[in-house]
């Protein structure tokens, strides 16, 4: 079955953006190391899941770049922006008018455990979510990841948005790998302990 | 002048403890405790919380004593017998203590002392409440956080009190056989 992972920036204390959604703490003079290691994870994807919250920014901001083929990211781009989305929100409409500026996107706004079941069960290679906080921790909560890729970059912010926050219960990992990257991030992947 | 450095079990959420002081979850084994035995190797003083240090005080004074005592125990019991000890408290009074030294008020001076005197390392294991005290003052120069492969959900954070954003460096990151994550920070 196909996996649904995870790729999060955080910082050392645990927070996935400042309060105002600041993300200058992340380390962004990357390497060709953790280029790889992105490129690994997102190759065998097929579907970009996203919140409500993050679609909007997330579909205009690549698809601004995809316009310029002679942008170092153009490559990165195009895939972020031709991959199919899912974007998940219980509050939109299908027929919203919304959805008509998000490309090559769907919505579901079931229940959230249900629509990830049902997505995972339909032939196809992996889903990876981008975020926000809020719809992260709900597939947390309900232990709806797969693989989680935790990008910990080397600072520590004080407060902020976190994904943990709305796990009740204890929630056991299994550590898969720890990389150190040249830019000073440690990506941590674990999958939940069964 | 030498390091205070801060050696830490914490889950993969960040808290060094759950709601009620839950520690259940923490994973020690031979391939750790070697592994801090190259920081006390380096450290001539430990720094406490009155909690932690009464927990410690408790047991490593005599644990080399012990009929059944590990390699561990006899390496890490001589070492806690022959640093100088500091414990943050109000209401130990030195006097009756071996060893130790108490510090009560101005964090921020009293440290910086130890830190200017001669010697090596200072380490402190553990001590929620005193890490949040010595964070407000940025007075922490290297982490050593042993990440245990679990979500907690709540509990005592690690980190507390930081006014300002802290760009650390990556120093090591060392996954162990337990699927215990250690990191090296510095300043």
């Amino acid at each position: 079955m196909r996996k649904v992972k995870l790729q999060m920036q955080m910082s050392i204390d645990g927070f996935v953006a400042g309060p105002d959604g600041e993300m200058d703490w992340m380390s962004w003079n990357w390497g060709d190391d953790i280029n790889k290691y992105v490129a690994d994870l997102t190759t065998p994807v097929d579907t970009i899941l996203l919140g409500r919250n993050m679609a909007g920014g997330f579909i205009s901001h690549w698809k601004e770049i995809t316009k310029n083929p002679d942008d170092p990211q153009y490559p990165f781009a195009r895939i972020m922006y031709d991959t199919p989305k899912v974007i998940f929100s219980k509050k939109l409409s299908k027929s919203d008018p919304v959805l008509k500026e998000w490309d090559n996107s769907i919505l579901v706004n079931g229940i959230i455990s249900e629509e990830i079941k049902q997505l995972k069960a339909q032939p196809g290679k992996d889903i990876i979510v981008y975020g926000g906080a809020n719809f992260v921790s709900n597939l947390i909560r309900y232990n709806l990841i797969d693989e989680y890729h935790l990008f910990i970059n080397p600072a520590v912010i004080g407060s902020g948005k976190t994904i943990f926050k709305e796990r009740e219960e204890r929630l056991n990992l299994k550590l898969i790998e720890a990389t150190a990257f040249s830019c000073g991030i440690v990506v941590l992947c674990y999958h939940p302990a069964q | 002048m030498r390091k205070l450095i801060l050696c830490m079990h914490v889950s993969v959420d960040g808290f060094v403890a759950g709601p009620n002081g839950e520690m259940d979850w923490i994973h020690v084994d031979d391939e750790i405790f070697d592994y801090a035995g190259y920081m006390t190797d380096d450290a001539d003083t430990a720094l406490y919380g009155r909690v932690t240090y009464q927990m410690m005080d408790n047991y490593w004074p005599t644990a080399a004593d012990n009929p059944n005592a590990s390699k561990h125990d006899i390496q890490h019991s001589t070492w806690y017998n022959s640093v100088e000890k500091v414990v943050f408290s109000k209401t130990l009074s030195e006097s009756k203590l071996n060893n130790i030294r108490i510090i009560s008020d101005d964090i921020n001076d009293e440290i910086q002392k130890i830190k200017n005197r001669n010697g090596k390392n200072i380490l402190m294991f553990g001590s929620a409440t005193a890490a949040h005290s010595l964070m407000q003052y940025n007075l922490i120069d290297e982490y050593w956080l042993f990440v245990n492969p679990v979500l907690l959900g709540e509990g005592i954070p690690l980190f507390k009190n930081v006014n300002d954003k802290i760009a650390l460096k990556l120093g090591e990151a060392r996954a162990f056989a337990s699927g215990v994550v250690g990191l090296n920070y510095k300043k």
